[in-house]
């Protein structure tokens, strides 16, 4: 974890894109254990509001940590982010994520993430404390 | 924590109460998940520190498997990390899993569950996940 100063911070976080088809769902119904239907099974799926297997909300979230990574090389000193899942994405959507900066004194970012067509999926917001240190922070940091 | 502890045969809103513990349940950062990982993002970074979004994966699956079974048709709604240190591959987490608050609203039941993960006695993520539980 490295240590930010406001100057540091970029007015934009790098965009992270994937595209979200069944094998990629496949694979984060394995790393969560989250075998939920509606991630997984159109028939099921197609008996919900939904009417067909969406993404799992933190499939998307992680692009942000992605987007997060990919700007600053590690993940800062403190990071600490707040997210709504906003909007389904159905399986086989492309969905990116990316972050604007809003408060560079307070290290506030507005993260996203959105579909190819620019619908909101996830909104929320991040803040990277400039000049934080691993030591001075969080509940249990001995 | 296993079993519902209702006899409706799944955990229910009326089954939870802020404060509760949902026990300890731990998650191995082994080859298996980043192989899960490596195939939806691809390759990470270099050096063995794990992404910050496996992280987020297994406080996921801690979560989940702290509160089997569950009724169909839960909204995962929002979510809040802290994060405090990053893990590397291989660490074994424990991660504390709780009822932080819950509340009827609209005929809607949300919960709010807090996971804290944490390594060699030292805290790595603290998140809240924000639900609206089904039954």
């Amino acid at each position: 974890m490295s240590m930010l100063e406001p100057a540091a911070l970029p007015d934009e976080l790098a965009t992270v894109a994937i595209e979200t088809g069944p094998e990629i769902v496949a694979s984060y119904a394995a790393l969560t254990d989250d075998y939920n239907p509606i991630h997984l099974d159109p028939a099921f799926a197609a008996g919900t509001a939904f009417g067909r297997p969406i993404v799992h909300g933190t499939l998307g979230l992680n692009l942000v940590l992605e987007a997060i990574e990919r700007t600053f090389g590690e993940v800062p000193a403190t990071l600490s982010l707040d997210a709504r899942f906003v909007r389904p994405v159905p399986v086989g959507t492309a969905i990116r994520a990316g972050g604007r900066l809003r408060d560079a004194a307070a290290g506030l970012y507005e993260v996203f993430v959105e579909t190819s067509a620019g619908e909101r999926a996830v909104e929320g917001t991040c803040t990277i404390m400039p000049g934080a240190t691993p030591e001075t922070k969080g509940t249990n940091a001995s | 924590m296993s079993g519902a502890p209702s006899d409706t045969g799944v955990w229910v809103y009326e089954d939870f109460s802020p404060g509760q513990s949902l026990g300890d349940h731990a998650v191995t950062l082994d080859a298996a998940h980043i192989g899960h990982w490596t195939a939806i993002y691809g390759e990470p970074a270099a050096g063995d520190r794990v992404p910050a979004g496996m992280l987020v994966a297994a406080m996921m699956e801690a979560y989940l498997n702290a509160i089997q079974p569950r009724p169909p048709g839960n909204v995962h709604a929002s979510q809040k990390l802290v994060f405090h240190r990053m893990a590397r591959a291989g660490d074994r987490l424990n991660a504390q899993v709780s009822c932080l608050a819950k509340e009827r609203r609209k005929e809607r039941g949300w919960v709010t569950f807090g996971v804290v993960l944490s390594t060699d006695g030292r805290d790595v993520l603290s998140g809240e996940i924000r639900t609206i539980w089904a039954r």
